[in-house]
């Protein structure tokens, strides 16, 4: 089995959304575990990183390059429809804050949890609530009304930003080893690299100066998005 | 029996999808189905020796394995992974047991469950009706349970549901037939099943015990996106297996009556040919199979029927969805009169029943069946929820020092709480505070103790980003704002005097004896924060206490605060 990290840095304020709010306080939730830490749901990430493979795909001029690597993206993400044939050589998780970091606070949650099930008037000293708040903050803002130059009525929304510099993991795992020697394996490797820098902005409201990130693809060793020789294989004629 | 038992611990949600809810949503069992390992075995089986798709897979001849592993009932059936608790495998709920309504189960106080296959009608109308009992029934909404004795842990599966939606690839967005906003209600991750696989031969065990060697596993579906990775522990199998503490031959000869109850859905045809969830077409099923008439009891029976269905990977194909009598479904016989030489044959057939299952679809953990499960002298059970015990306490026990990054992070969470906790009761602390003679001071005095305090203010917080070694004295620091109040002009002075705020700053900025440290200590929203004495956060083993530093600005913003406050209440005077 072979394993990648993507490491997301957040750049600018970010909404993971997760299509809903939390009546009387905030109207755009960002997702989050039970323990607080926010997190980018492997689901949309493949989502961002196959759209970008797309993209990318998308404007090579010559056809016969096109379609090699259009095949190499469909081994990569799949196409929809659930066949053992069309199903994709990748498996993304969650983006995460460090696992370190998680275990080590769910277990201090935990335990406060514990001492205030045991004792009703116990004040926990750590709730999941503030791990939340302490990496978020909570951003208001109105629409303009083009006429009068002023906020037009009934347009304060809210929503949940997470901090700028936090930085987000996912694992990305193949489930056979890939081949060092084998053309179509480095493809993919290659597609996911550049598709991984391409990737640049994330979550609601990316169009509008949220969600900046920066993206970086790790082997076990190093990084592999600073290694020249997947960015220039990459649309390779076959 | 020979079976393989193994362990499947969740690392991301599994989507198991059941026929339930809209069609804009999927919602997973709250087991892992039979059909998905036997579906991910396959895989592993193909993958291992090598077989093409377009191999005969059911050709005895070339692949003499294949049939017998995966695809005859007789010799190998995979059963439903259940969730693990307390290390046994839980069983599902007996549809037979009632609580009372509006009871809700706890992991610390013990509820009663009321077993209504083993209460005669009578007893069962005296409970409901009885002024001090006023028992009103309903079913347990826990899905699995243990019991031992007459104790039980009932397991409600963590979920976790996700809203996604579907973008069209080339705007960017949901548009009109090419997007859509769907949930998937999926089982959590974090979550132990056991799984089981019951053979034949020890051949077989091994080749199974074989395929499961490799830990990491995907199951069910959206496995290419957050969904599905799940890692395998094989357990010991070097022993005989049964799905219930002991052996059906015990559990028969020890109790007069016979009660079946189902530990999955079952799928039974009728004599025509039909498939039903009929309770009446399994007797006669029994019957046939036991080789002995049964006759239901009167109220005996506890049913709920379900439409099963399943999804072919192969084929890209959903399954044909059919009727099924529930897991948990309970059936209570008449008492059987059985002379001494057929009670051998019944007891062989009924130990067959519970090896082999009835119904279709027993390769996939369907229809598995137990006589007189529990003890029948049992009516009541004492109830509690499973206590997880915290596995990430456990987890962390074994930790080594948080990453650079992590700590980090830890440390700007410690920050941030210590600061929203001040910020909370500055704001307390503003409205608590009131100047005796407001009036008496100008609003150009206030100006310019304030504009003092910012830029004071500004330094501080500038300063709080050099290193500790290079940051500049709290004395030093202060000076601006203890010269305004001593080159004050005698006019000026008397003003601040006799509002009495060159007392109140003097006590603010008193970093020594601070008030921030006091009022920390009581307030009741903060007052539990303390260690070592002191006011303190701790966050993952990094702690952020309350230094002079912070204690300097936070007073500068509450006399920045309070000065403010004055002034606009002598505006609205």
């Amino acid at each position: 089995m072979s394993k990648y990290t993507i490491k997301i840095t957040l750049l600018s304020d970010t909404t993971f959304g997760r299509g809903d709010g939390v009546a009387g306080l905030v109207d755009q939730e960002v997702e989050h575990d039970r323990y607080g830490f926010p997190y980018l749901r492997g689901r949309t990430l493949k989502g961002l990183l196959s759209e970008e493979c797309d993209n990318l795909v998308a404007v090579l001029s010559d056809e016969n390059q096109r379609q090699h690597w259009q095949k190499i993206s469909n081994e990569l993400f799949g196409v929809p429809g659930s066949t053992l044939g069309t199903q994709g050589k990748i498996h993304l998780g969650d983006a995460c804050l460090p696992s370190d970091l998680r275990t080590e606070i769910a277990a201090q949650i935990d335990s406060e949890e514990k001492k205030k099930q045991n004792d009703k008037k116990y004040k926990p000293k750590l709730t999941s609530t503030d791990i939340l708040e302490s990496l978020t903050t909570i951003r208001r803002q109105t629409a303009i009304d083009t006429e009068t130059g002023i906020s037009a009525d009934h347009s304060l929304r809210s929503a949940r930003v997470i901090l700028r510099e936090l930085i987000f993991e996912s694992n990305i795992l193949f489930e056979t080893e890939l081949d060092e020697n084998s053309d179509d394996d480095q493809d993919m490797l290659a597609l996911l690299t550049v598709g991984t820098l391409a990737l640049r902005r994330i979550g609601s409201g990316r169009n509008r100066g949220k969600g900046h990130v920066k993206c970086s693809l790790y082997d076990s060793a190093q990084e592999i998005t600073k290694n020249m020789n997947y960015i220039q294989r990459f649309g390779r004629n076959k | 029996m020979k079976a393989v038992t193994f362990l499947l611990h969740t690392q991301q949600p599994i989507l198991a999808t059941s026929l339930q809810g809209d069609p804009n949503s999927d919602v997973s069992h709250p087991y892992i189905p039979g059909s998905m390992i036997r579906g991910f075995l396959i895989g592993r089986y193909l993958q291992k020796n090598r077989i093409k798709v377009n191999d005969d897979t059911l050709d005895i001849q070339q692949l003499p394995n294949v049939k017998r592993l995966f695809f005859d009932a007789k010799t190998t059936r995979y059963l439903n992974a259940y969730p693990l608790i307390d290390n046994k495998r839980t069983l599902p709920t007996p549809r037979s047991w009632y609580k009372d309504k509006g009871v809700t189960f706890s992991e610390d106080k013990e509820k009663t469950i009321y077993d209504f296959s083993k209460i005669p009608l009578e007893e069962q109308k005296e409970l409901t009706n009885d002024y001090e009992e006023n028992l009103s029934p309903k079913l347990l909404e826990e899905n699995f349970c243990l019991v031992d004795e007459d104790e039980v842990l009932l397991y409600k599966v963590k979920r976790r549901i996700n809203i996604h939606n579907k973008r069209d690839r080339k705007r960017g967005k949901g548009i009109e037939g090419s997007g859509a906003v769907f949930s998937y209600d999926a089982i959590d991750a974090g979550q132990t099943f056991q799984g089981v696989v019951l053979c034949e031969t020890e051949e077989d065990q091994s080749i199974i015990e074989s395929l499961l060697q490799h830990k990491d596993v995907w199951l069910g579906g959206s496995q290419s996106a957050g969904y599905g990775h799940a890692e395998i522990q094989l357990l010991n199998n070097n022993h005989e297996y049964y799905e219930v503490e002991s052996a059906s031959r015990e559990r028969i000869e020890n109790q007069a009556n016979l009660t079946v109850t189902l530990l999955s859905d079952t799928i039974i045809y009728n004599e025509c040919g039909q498939i039903v969830s009929n309770p009446e077409t399994l007797r006669q099923i029994l019957s046939d199979a036991l080789n002995q008439e049964l006759k239901f009891q009167e109220n005996g029976i506890y049913a709920s029927s379900i439409i099963v269905g399943g999804f072919n990977r192969k084929w890209g194909l959903p399954l044909p969805q059919t009727p099924a009598l529930a897991a948990g479904s309970v059936f209570v016989f008449e008492n059987i009169d059985i002379s001494s030489d057929k009670f051998h044959e019944f007891l062989d057939n009924a130990k067959k029943i519970e090896k082999q299952g009835i119904g279709e679809r027993r390769v996939d953990g369907f229809g598995r069946v137990i006589f007189n499960w529990l003890n029948e002298e049992t009516e009541e059970y004492k109830a509690k929820l499973f206590n997880p015990e915290f596995q990430t306490t456990q987890q962390a026990q074994n930790k080594e020092p948080l990453k650079s990054e992590s700590s980090k992070i830890a440390v700007g969470i410690a920050n941030r709480i210590v600061r929203k906790k001040l910020d909370d009761l500055i704001i307390q602390q503003v409205s608590k505070i009131s100047l005796t003679n407001p009036e008496e001071i100008s609003n150009s005095q206030l100006s310019r103790l304030m504009l003092v305090a910012r830029q004071v203010l500004y330094e501080v917080e500038f300063e709080q980003t050099k290193y500790e070694n290079e940051r500049r004295s709290i004395t030093e620091l202060v000076e601006p704002i203890n010269n305004l109040l001593h080159n004050l002009p005698s006019n000026a002075l008397k003003q601040f005097e006799r509002s009495k705020l060159t007392e109140n700053i003097k006590q603010c900025l008193n970093v020594e004896d601070s008030w921030l440290q006091n009022v920390w200590r009581s307030n009741p929203e903060t007052k539990h924060l303390i260690a070592d004495d002191q006011p303190k956060v701790i966050i993952a083993g990094e702690d952020k206490d309350i230094d002079t530093y912070i204690t300097l600005e936070y007073s500068l913003r509450l006399i920045i605060a309070v000065v403010k406050k004055i002034m606009k209440e002598k505006n609205n005077d």
